[in-house]
């Protein structure tokens, strides 16, 4: 079993115990789950709320809407997003005067960094959430919306993250097309990813789904401008060599004890294998030295971490047991 | 001038240099420490589809 949000909040404070600057952000989808029996809607609400007050009390920096926390309408985030919860769109846009109804970004500095987190979302294909917003909402091409906040941005931030509940495959074509983005967070399917995908200057991460796992994203900030690195490139391109190597002795072994195997194709396919992961880890040894280093971890939720009180207690005032 | 009392001057020179010396050594050292210290280290936790999820699911 994994997850739990007691436990999540203990995570951030254990990390933020540890002495340097420690966020907390969200890539969106946060509330709710695909769409929801009218007869369920009071619980759904309780929990959606529940999940707002405790990140409040986490000190989330920024909340970026995915298309499922728009399956109970606006209201509910407009009221969260009123008593402080930082909700980010810069693709949800007023129907009618097509304005963005949340802060398209939010602006952090930290240590004299200037970091900025942009929202975007997909626009949403499930008719029940469509139905949701009763045409008072709407949502932009996000391209055209990034580029528009790019433009806005330019001058006022060191860094830009994004948080993108656009998929995959979107997120790679932004990393292609829109330069200046250090980091896309991703989310909307929801992927384990434990190593960043690299696409030009970016990196693309995700961290899995229902809060079993949190990501981790560990970046020095002393040389702003420079690029950055993936620290963990390393150490997985070394795995994969031991994994071949393994596969290697595991073919020799069936080989002893089966002389007739032929082994010479696969050990053949093993060899071509290790020279390209040879050549990458060369690459890698070199280009990782010259950049910022940061480290991206995938962080089990488990049952090792203690519940934290205070978000225990909440859980247990609204009388949910279970989800 | 003697070289004696060239030696002297420059001994007395000395005198007040190396404790000037070492005072600018006392106030400027900490502040070249600050200067090469390790750079400020920002933690990001990051979540995603966490679709209300308030307790473990089976992983």
């Amino acid at each position: 079993m994994l997850g739990g949000l007691a436990r999540r909040a203990t995570l951030l404070k254990n990390l933020q115990n540890q002495g340097d600057p420690c966020i907390a952000v969200d890539s969106g989808d946060l509330f709710f789950d695909q769409t929801t029996d009218q007869a369920d809607v009071k619980k759904v609400l309780t929990k959606a709320r529940l999940i707002a007050q405790a990140y409040k009390k986490m000190g989330i920096v920024a909340v970026n809407v995915g298309d499922r926390d728009l399956s109970q309408g606006l209201d509910f985030l407009k009221q969260e997003a009123a008593q402080g919860l930082p909700l980010i769109s810069a693709n949800l846009v007023d129907a009618v005067q097509r304005k963005p109804i949340f802060p398209p970004s939010v602006i952090r500095e930290i240590a004299g960094v200037r970091i900025a987190f942009v929202g975007l979302l997909q626009s949403p294909r499930i008719p029940a959430i469509e139905k949701s917003l009763e045409g008072k909402a709407a949502v932009e091409d996000p391209m055209e919306a990034l580029q528009k906040v790019m433009t806005e941005l330019k001058g006022k931030a060191d860094l830009i993250l994004l948080l993108s509940d656009l998929g995959w495959d979107q997120d790679v074509r932004i990393a292609k097309e829109v330069a200046g983005i250090q980091f896309i967070l991703g989310g909307h399917e929801g992927r384990a990813v434990t190593g960043p995908f690299q696409q030009g200057q970016t990196f693309i991460v995700q961290s899995y789904q229902k809060g079993m796992y949190a990501g981790v994203l560990v970046l020095p900030l002393g040389k702003p401008g420079s690029l950055f690195q993936d620290e963990g490139r390393i150490t997985r391109i070394q795995e994969e060599l031991n994994g071949l190597d393994r596969r290697s002795r595991d073919l020799q072994g069936a080989k002893e004890r089966n002389p007739h195997l032929d082994i010479r194709p696969a050990i053949k396919g093993i060899k071509q294998q290790k020279d390209k992961l040879r050549k990458e880890l060369k690459e890698a040894q070199k280009t990782v030295a010259q950049g910022t280093r940061f480290r991206w971890t995938l962080e089990p939720i488990s049952s090792s971490l203690a519940e934290d009180a205070e978000v225990r207690s909440l859980i247990e005032a609204t009388g949910i047991k279970k989800d | 001038m003697k070289r004696a009392d060239l030696l002297s001057g420059i001994k007395n020179i000395a005198k007040g240099t190396i404790p000037l010396f070492i005072l600018l050594l006392g106030i400027l050292l900490p502040l070249g420490y600050e200067g090469m210290a390790a750079p400020v280290t920002l933690t990001i936790v990051h979540t995603n589809n966490v679709n209300g999820h308030l307790f473990a699911c089976p992983s």
